[in-house]
C-alpha cells in the first residue's frame, strides 16, 4: 500500500446487508488524492449504496471506512459533511420551492448551532455568485429549483456539493439523463473541479468514463471485480463479460 | 459584489409592505377608543391566542413539525400564573413570566428530547400525550391543582383594568411578533425552512437536523407558554382545559386559515377563529360542528390561506 497520506479513503471490508441480501460485499477500496476515480458496474452492482455507506446515508453492517486516517464508520452523515465528503444524488434531490439562490445560501449558514446561527441570514455571497458565473447560471438565482431545467438541476446538484468546500466530492451519475451537449458540458464540469479536490464518480456512459477517469474500478454483485488505469479496463476480460454478459 | 437581480425591485416592495404593518397596527392601537368593549375583548382574545398560532406555525409552517400538544405550553403557562398569582405566592408580574418561560424552557427541553426522536404521526400523538398528560395530572392533583375546578384568585397584574390590560398584552404581541419574524429570517429559520422541504439533504449539507428542531420546539414552547400567562391573568383563572386538544385545535385552524408559513396569517387566522366561535356560539351550541366544516373547507379549497393568497396575489 502506498504512502497513507495520498490515501484519501480507506475501506476496509465493507458490507452491507439488506435481508439475507448482499448489496455491498466485502469491499476493500482506496480513493487516492487529486484523482478522478469512477466506479463502473451494471445497474444493481452496488454502487450507490457504497456511496450511501460512505457518506452515511445508510450504515454499514461491518467493516470500516477512514478519510485521511479517521474512521468516519459510526459518525452521522453530517459530521461526515463536515470533515470534508460531499456528495450529488443520482435523482436531482433538491428543494423544489426554492429559488436557486436560496437553495445555494442553504450551504452558508453556520455548521453548529450558537449565538450566530441567530444573525438575520445573508441573502447573497460572493463565493455563489463567482461559482455561477462558471457555471453560466448567475441569471437564474431568483428561479425555482423546480423550475429549472433538468440539465440545470443536474448541475445545482454538483454546486452544492462544491459550496460544501469538501475534500472530496462523491457524485452519483452527474450526467444521467442529459443530452450529449450537456454531457460534455458536465464533463468539463468535473475536468476542472478535480483539479482542486478528488472526484469519486459513479457513471454509465463509458465514453464519459474512459475520458475522464484516472482510476477505474469495476463493480458486479455488491463486490470489487476488476480496479485499473483506463487502458487496463478497456482491455480487460472480466469487465466485458460483466457488462456485456461475455 | 454583483447583486442579486431584482433586489432593488423587493427592496421597494419590502418599503411597500411595511405600510400595511403600520396601518395593522394604528387600527390596534385605536380599537379600544373607537370600539365596544366587546370588540376589544375580542381583539384581546384574538391576540393572546395569536402567541400560540405563531408558535404552533413556526413548528408546523416552516419546521414542517405537526404537534396535536401544544396546548401543553399553553396550559403550563396559564398554571404558572394560577401557583404563583392565584395561590398568592407573589404579584410581580417580571417574576412570574420569568418563572413561566424558564419551566417551559425546561419541560419543553424534555418533550422535545423524547417527541423528536420520532417522525411524522407519531410525533403528532407523542405530542398529544403530553398535553393530556398533564391536563389529566393538574385533573387529578387537585391539593396544589385545584383539580377540575382549576386555579382562581388571579389579579391582573398592576391592577389593570381591561382596556389597559389590553395594552399590555398588544405589546407584548408586538415584541413576540418581532421576535418571530427575526427567528424566521436568521440562519436558524432558513435551516428550519430547509429541513422542512428535504430534511435529508440538509443533513448532507453538514446540519444536525435534530438540533435545529429540538431549538425550534423550545421556542414554540415558550411562546405558547406566554400566551397562556396572559390568558389567565385575563379569566382570572387557570383550568385542566387549557391543555385540551381544542386549544391545540384553535392553533391549528388559526394557522391553516390564515396561511402557514406565512409570519403575519396565523395571527389573521386566530382572528377569524376567535371571532367566528364566539359569533356563532351566540346562536348556536353545536360551534364545535360548525369549526370543524371550516377545517375541512380550508385544508380542502384553501391550503394556502387567507394571508397566503394575498401574498400570492401581491407577487404577481
Amino acid at each position: 500500500m502506498k504512502n497513507s497520506s495520498e490515501n484519501l479513503i480507506v475501506l476496509r471490508n465493507l458490507t452491507k446487508k439488506f435481508g439475507s441480501m448482499l448489496a455491498v460485499n466485502d469491499v476493500s477500496l482506496v480513493i487516492e488524492k487529486g484523482k478522478i476515480h469512477t466506479i463502473i458496474g451494471p445497474n444493481g452492482a452496488g454502487k450507490t449504496t457504497l456511496f450511501n455507506l460512505i457518506c452515511g446515508n445508510q450504515r454499514c453492517t461491518s467493516g470500516q471506512i477512514l478519510l485521511l486516517g479517521q474512521d468516519l464508520t459510526k459518525l452521522p452523515e453530517y459530521k461526515r459533511v463536515r470533515m470534508g465528503l460531499a456528495r450529488s444524488f443520482q435523482i436531482n434531490n433538491l428543494f423544489p420551492d426554492f429559488t436557486l439562490g436560496e437553495t445555494l445560501l442553504l450551504t452558508a449558514a453556520p455548521k453548529t448551532v450558537g449565538f450566530k446561527s441567530f444573525q438575520i441570514a445573508a441573502r447573497e455571497s460572493a463565493t455563489i455568485h463567482g461559482l455561477l458565473d462558471q457555471f453560466g447560471l448567475a441569471d437564474r438565482l431568483a428561479i425555482k429549483t423546480k423550475n429549472l431545467s433538468y440539465g440545470e438541476q443536474r448541475q445545482v446538484e454538483v454546486i452544492l456539493g462544491l459550496l460544501l468546500a469538501p475534500k472530496v466530492l462523491l457524485l452519483d451519475e452527474p450526467t444521467s439523463g442529459l443530452s450529449p451537449a450537456e454531457t460534455s458540458q458536465m464533463c468539463d464540469i468535473i475536468r476542472k473541479v478535480a483539479e482542486n479536490l478528488t472526484v469519486v464518480l459513479i457513471e454509465h456512459d463509458l465514453d464519459v468514463v474512459f475520458q475522464l477517469s484516472n482510476k477505474i474500478s469495476v463493480m458486479n454483485y455488491g463486490r470489487i471485480i476488476y480496479e485499473g488505469t483506463t487502458n487496463e479496463v478497456r482491455a480487460s476480460a472480466e469487465v466485458k463479460e460483466a457488462y456485456f454478459g461475455g | 459584489m454583483k447583486s442579486f437581480p431584482q433586489r432593488v425591485n423587493k427592496d421597494a416592495k419590502r418599503l411597500v409592505w411595511m405600510l400595511p404593518y403600520g396601518l395593522v397596527f394604528a387600527l390596534m392601537v385605536s380599537i379600544p377608543a373607537y370600539s365596544s368593549s366587546y370588540i376589544t375583548g375580542l381583539m384581546l382574545i384574538t391576540l393572546m391566542y395569536a402567541f400560540g398560532s405563531m408558535s404552533f406555525n413556526l413548528l408546523l409552517g416552516y419546521s414542517g413539525l405537526l404537534s396535536f400538544g401544544h396546548a401543553y405550553a399553553w396550559g403550563l403557562g396559564s398554571y404558572t400564573v394560577g401557583m404563583l398569582v392565584g395561590k398568592g405566592i407573589t404579584d410581580n408580574f417580571w417574576l412570574v413570566l420569568g418563572i413561566a418561560i424558564f419551566v417551559t424552557g425546561l419541560v419543553s427541553a424534555f418533550f422535545g428530547f423524547l417527541a423528536l426522536r420520532t417522525h411524522g404521526v407519531y410525533f403528532s400523538f407523542i405530542t398529544l400525550s403530553f398535553s393530556e398528560l398533564l391536563r389529566s395530572s393538574v385533573m387529578k392533583w387537585t391539593k396544589v391543582t385545584g383539580g377540575e375546578n382549576g386555579l382562581t384568585g388571579i389579579r391582573r397584574p398592576f391592577a389593570l383594568d381591561e382596556t389597559s390590560y389590553y395594552y399590555l398584552v398588544l405589546v407584548g404581541f408586538v415584541v413576540c411578533f418581532f421576535i418571530m419574524k427575526w427567528l424566521i429570517a436568521s440562519w436558524f429559520g432558513k435551516i428550519l425552512n430547509g429541513i422542512r422541504e428535504n430534511e435529508s439533504r440538509i443533513l448532507m449539507l453538514g446540519y444536525n437536523t435534530w438540533v435545529y428542531k429540538y431549538f425550534a420546539f423550545i421556542f414554540a414552547g415558550i411562546f405558547a407558554a406566554i400566551g397562556g400567562l396572559l390568558s389567565a391573568y385575563y379569566y382570572g383563572i387557570a383550568a385542566p382545559d387549557h391543555f385540551s386538544l381544542l386549544v391545540t385545535g384553535n392553533f391549528l385552524l388559526g394557522t391553516l386559515i390564515g396561511g402557514k408559513r406565512t409570519l403575519f396569517g396565523p395571527v389573521l387566522g386566530t382572528a377569524v377563529v376567535v371571532g367566528s366561535n364566539n359569533y356563532i356560539s351566540t346562536y348556536t351550541e353545536h360551534w364545535l360542528l360548525i369549526e370543524g366544516a371550516m377545517f375541512i373547507l380550508v385544508v380542502t379549497f384553501f391550503k394556502k390561506g387567507i394571508f397566503g393568497y394575498i401574498q400570492e396575489w401581491w407577487k404577481r
